[in-house]
């Protein structure tokens, strides 16, 4: 399980720069979803790696200790993260599917959240 | 960044140019700082090197601003807010986000404050026209009032106001100022801010801003010239060229006027007309003669005065001609009666007979000695001495006769004489001159005769009277010809000389306003591009953070050209392509870029305002940049209080989520009749409190994370709490910000900080609450045995206490 992450985060990447081929119109949102998936696996890790077992805890839970754990600037990061993957994985009225760009970044921010 | 003032930084460059005179450079700092000072400038003699008072005291306040916060904004009856509704902000570093739709009232907050502190400012001067209709709040237009209260370093709270009377204008408004415990003051002079407050600019409207990037290349140049505060350079060198027109104007009436005086001068015979044409062809004309001549105080020039005299000129009256000619004639006649005997012959004999008399008497009766016949006798004696009578008596008529013809002889010469010579001057005809002349020589023409002489006189008189009637007629037609012909002249020339000596006067400033203007012409570009240089580092640095995906590079940003060519130039990479960067971004990104090209001179590490106001920001902005921004308001908030107005919720929503330093999100919402109702959604005590109240309520959090975790969350918060508490309080009575920041710097136990916002003297203040006393023991206690068995109960201490620390409970 802990060698998923950074797996999916370059099945995200792929499925995004159209490597992997997805239905046409459905790739952001694929590459959101597999984004998510890595994010969640990345600060699960994360938390257990400093000393928090909170795998069934959810995903705010983790942020927060994330947030106490490793500090503001890797608790912002995964606080933006989650909010922008929360929204983009979900249909909202009025709510544009994310950019390419967005998902992209993204997953540079999930690739730089602590890992030891 | 420059630290340096607009004014300061052009009077150094000024001051460093040995080749540019005092007074131009006196003239320069007078024309940066407006039309009044320009025109004392120039009614102070030229070379007094003081400069003016005023300008003197522009440069120290800029040099010395004094920093302040804004505690909040009060409004009454203004824009879109009716009832009076306060907008309550923390004085002290940190992010302030005011939410709320579009309509909600929450940009009058915004145009109040702008209106408040830079009413009397440059810049609003321009821009009323937009708002001449609909400022006062429909709903309610009185009272109709504006409150700012401002947290100013070293003396503590101080009160901005502005009040408009019953149907007042918008521009009949009084603003005063009240620091505490002392009187209101009219104006904001005392803040010093005069200076400041055009050059940094800490209220940002972004509507001002949005369009200009698109509006044209001099509009871009003149909004980002006014953020820079260049436009008092291009105002200073509009305002020279002006005063330099107006000054040069005499100089050059007066030398159009000379060319014309002299073309007419010199088509005048009239001796006056060739001096002033003289005087007028030298570079330095003798303005005193030459007025003089205009006036006629100067003595009349040759022909003038000859003419006038001939105009003048007498001959002997008839009366007087008669007079003589009588008494001529008595005393011929006089003469001709007594005959012609030797007076002479006459008198020897009667001396002769004398003597013999004598002879006689002494003697007595004797032979005569002269004839020695006959005998000088008695009877011989008395004959004799009577004949002697008689002829003494006709000796002494015949003298007097003579006496009398002498005289009569003295009258005709005199009257002879006093005919006047003719002297006409060169070149004038006269054509009664030759009569006159033969009259006069004819007179003069005397003959030796005494009778004939008085024929003469009688002959002569009447031509002579005549002939010299004509001529004065003629001289004195001559005489008034000439002066019909000068007197137009000699008011031009009346004229020139007042304009040329105005010129004259006006010489020094003209030079001087000359050497300003064009000094300040030549280093114009320099100066902008200078002023402009950290601005466009900054605004590099944070169009960086902003650009996110964006694959625009910003580059070089100049300004450049003159009057309507003036223009930004923005480089740009696309890619790697060098463009322009207008005519590559996008919308969202031209705000962005707006952003990065205002954010740095609001911010100025030498600005004394240590908040900075943005309306509306994020219009139209991409989400990934809304990140990038949210960050660069972080880091902005980090020293300076930000206040940031925005109708949408993507930037509450990122900052939220973000462990911003003193972030609070302020929501406000518009009742009916415009009232305006404020409430907070988010502090950052709070924050932390409901992350720990999250992390309490998962089930799925095993206990020891959560003993793990929450005394952090709880010193998080705790220390939040009180730094906003000792912040606003520090600020609010005046304590100096470096002194502030340095006091809780030092306190780095969260014990220690909290003492800094409550008084906890021997930890009374903890010990008089348990909640308080549980809250600190978990914030303080080590990870395993702070929270116990019932996180729950830690949150709730926890907001107890922070409530305890937030509302100043003893």
């Amino acid at each position: 399980m802990t060698a998923t992450s950074p797996t999916l985060l370059s099945r995200a990447q792929d499925v995004l720069d159209g490597t992997v081929h997805v239905p046409e119109g459905m790739a952001v949102r694929a590459a959101a979803f597999l984004a998510r998936k890595a994010f969640e696996d990345k600060i699960t890790e994360s938390c257990r790696l400093r000393g928090a077992a909170i795998d069934r805890a959810s995903i705010r839970s983790k942020v927060i200790v994330t947030r106490v754990l490793c500090g503001d600037d890797a608790g912002d990061r995964a606080d933006l993260v989650w909010a922008g993957l929360s929204q983009a994985c979900h249909h909202h009225a009025y709510e544009l599917a994310p950019a390419a760009d967005e998902v992209s970044r993204w997953l540079d921010l999930i690739a730089t959240l602590p890992t030891d | 960044m420059n630290d340096k003032t607009l004014v300061g930084l052009v009077l150094d460059q000024a001051d460093a140019d040995s080749a540019l005179p005092e007074d131009a450079k006196d003239l320069i700092l007078a024309a940066l700082l407006g039309d009044e000072s320009l025109d004392s400038a120039l009614l102070t003699p030229s070379g007094d090197a003081a400069r003016p008072e005023s300008a003197k005291q522009e440069q120290a306040t800029a040099l010395e601003p004094i920093g302040a916060y804004l505690t909040g904004i009060k409004v009454a009856g203004f824009r879109g807010i009716g009832a009076e509704s306060t907008l309550a902000l923390h004085p002290g570093p940190g992010l302030t986000i005011v939410t709320g739709r579009n309509g909600s009232g929450k940009s009058s907050f915004a145009e109040a404050l702008e209106l408040a502190l830079t009413g009397d400012s440059y810049r609003w001067r321009n821009r009323t026209a937009l708002w001449s209709a609909g400022w006062r709040n429909l709903h309610q237009s009185a009272p109709c009032e504006i409150r700012i209260g401002l947290a100013v370093d070293n003396v503590g709270e101080t009160t901005v106001g502005v009040d408009w009377a019953n149907g007042a204008a918008l521009a009949e408004r009084t603003i005063w100022l009240q620091r505490t415990g002392e009187r209101r003051e009219r104006g904001l002079a005392s803040l010093g801010w005069g200076a400041a407050i055009e050059l940094y600019r800490p209220i940002l409207s972004y509507e001002e801003m949005s369009g200009l990037l698109q509006a044209g290349p001099s509009l871009l140049h003149d909004a980002l010239a006014k953020i820079l505060g260049l436009e008092q350079i291009t105002d200073a060198v509009t305002r020279l060229a002006s005063a330099l027109k107006r000054a040069d104007e005499s100089s050059r009436t007066a030398k159009e006027r000379g060319l014309n005086l002299k073309t007419v001068l010199a088509d005048v015979d009239d001796d006056r007309a060739r001096v002033a044409l003289a005087e007028l062809t030298k570079r330095k004309p003798d303005l005193g003669l030459l007025a003089s001549l205009a006036t006629g105080t100067i003595q009349d020039q040759g022909a003038l005065i000859q003419l006038r005299s001939l105009g003048r000129a007498t001959v002997p009256l008839q009366d007087e001609v008669s007079e003589v000619v009588t008494a001529m004639r008595e005393a011929i006649q006089a003469t001709l009666d007594r005959g012609v005997q030797s007076v002479v012959g006459q008198e020897r004999r009667t001396t002769l007979l004398a003597q013999a008399l004598e002879l006689h008497s002494a003697d007595g009766d004797q032979p005569c000695p002269v004839c020695d016949q006959g005998t000088l006798d008695e009877s011989w004696h008395d004959r004799i001495a009577d004949e002697l009578a008689g002829e003494q008596a006709e000796l002494t008529q015949l003298r007097a006769a003579r006496a009398q013809l002498a005289t009569a002889q003295r009258q005709v010469r005199e009257l002879i004489g006093q005919c006047p010579s003719i002297a006409v001057p060169d070149g004038v005809i006269l054509k009664t001159l030759a009569r006159a002349e033969e009259a006069s020589r004819l007179w003069r023409e005397a003959p030796k005769d005494d009778v004939a002489l008085v024929d003469h006189l009688v002959q002569r008189h009447l031509e002579l009277v005549e002939a010299f009637a004509a001529l004065r007629i003629e001289a004195a037609e001559m005489v008034t010809r000439l002066e019909d012909a000068w007197a137009p002249l000699a008011q031009q020339l009346g004229g020139w000389v007042e304009i040329r000596s105005q010129a004259d006067a006006e010489v020094g400033t003209v030079r001087a306003l000359k050497a300003a203007s064009q000094w300040l012409k030549t280093n114009e570009a320099a100066l902008r591009n200078q002023r402009l240089e950290p601005l466009a580092n900054r605004s590099k640095e944070i169009w960086a953070a902003l650009r996110q995906e964006s694959n625009v590079d910003l580059g070089a940003i100049t300004l450049e050209g003159q009057k309507t060519r003036r223009h930004v130039k923005l480089c740009a990479e696309l890619d790697g392509e060098e463009t322009g960067a207008l005519e590559v971004m996008s919308q969202g990104e031209l705000h962005a870029l707006a952003l990065a090209l205002f954010l740095p001179r609001a911010t100025a590490k030498s600005s004394p305002f240590r908040f900075v106001v943005l309306d509306d920001p994020i219009q139209a902005m991409d989400p990934a940049k809304i990140d990038g921004f949210a960050r660069l308001l972080a880091d902005t908030a980090k020293d300076r209080q930000v206040v940031v107005f925005s109708h949408d919720d993507r930037l509450p929503d990122v900052v939220r989520r973000m462990a911003v330093p003193g972030a609070r999100i302020l929501e406000i919402t518009r009742g009916r009749g415009s009232t305006i109702k404020v409430r907070p959604c988010l502090d950052p005590a709070r924050r932390y409190a409901d992350d720990a109240r999250a992390l309490a309520s998962d089930p799925n959090v095993p206990g020891d994370v959560q003993a793990k975790v929450l005394p952090g969350l709880c010193r998080m918060a705790v220390e939040a709490a009180a730094r906003d508490v000792f912040y606003a309080r520090s600020s609010t009575t005046g304590v100096d910000r470096l002194v502030t920041e340095e006091k809780w710097a030092e306190a780095v136990r969260t014990r220690q900080r909290l003492a800094l916002a409550v008084d906890n003297e021997n930890d009374q203040w903890c010990q008089r609450q348990p909640h308080r006393r549980r809250t600190l023991a978990v914030c303080g206690a080590g990870v395993h045995n702070g929270v116990g068995a019932n996180p729950h109960g830690v949150v709730d201490d926890l907001d107890r206490t922070i409530d305890d620390i937030v509302g100043g409970r003893s």
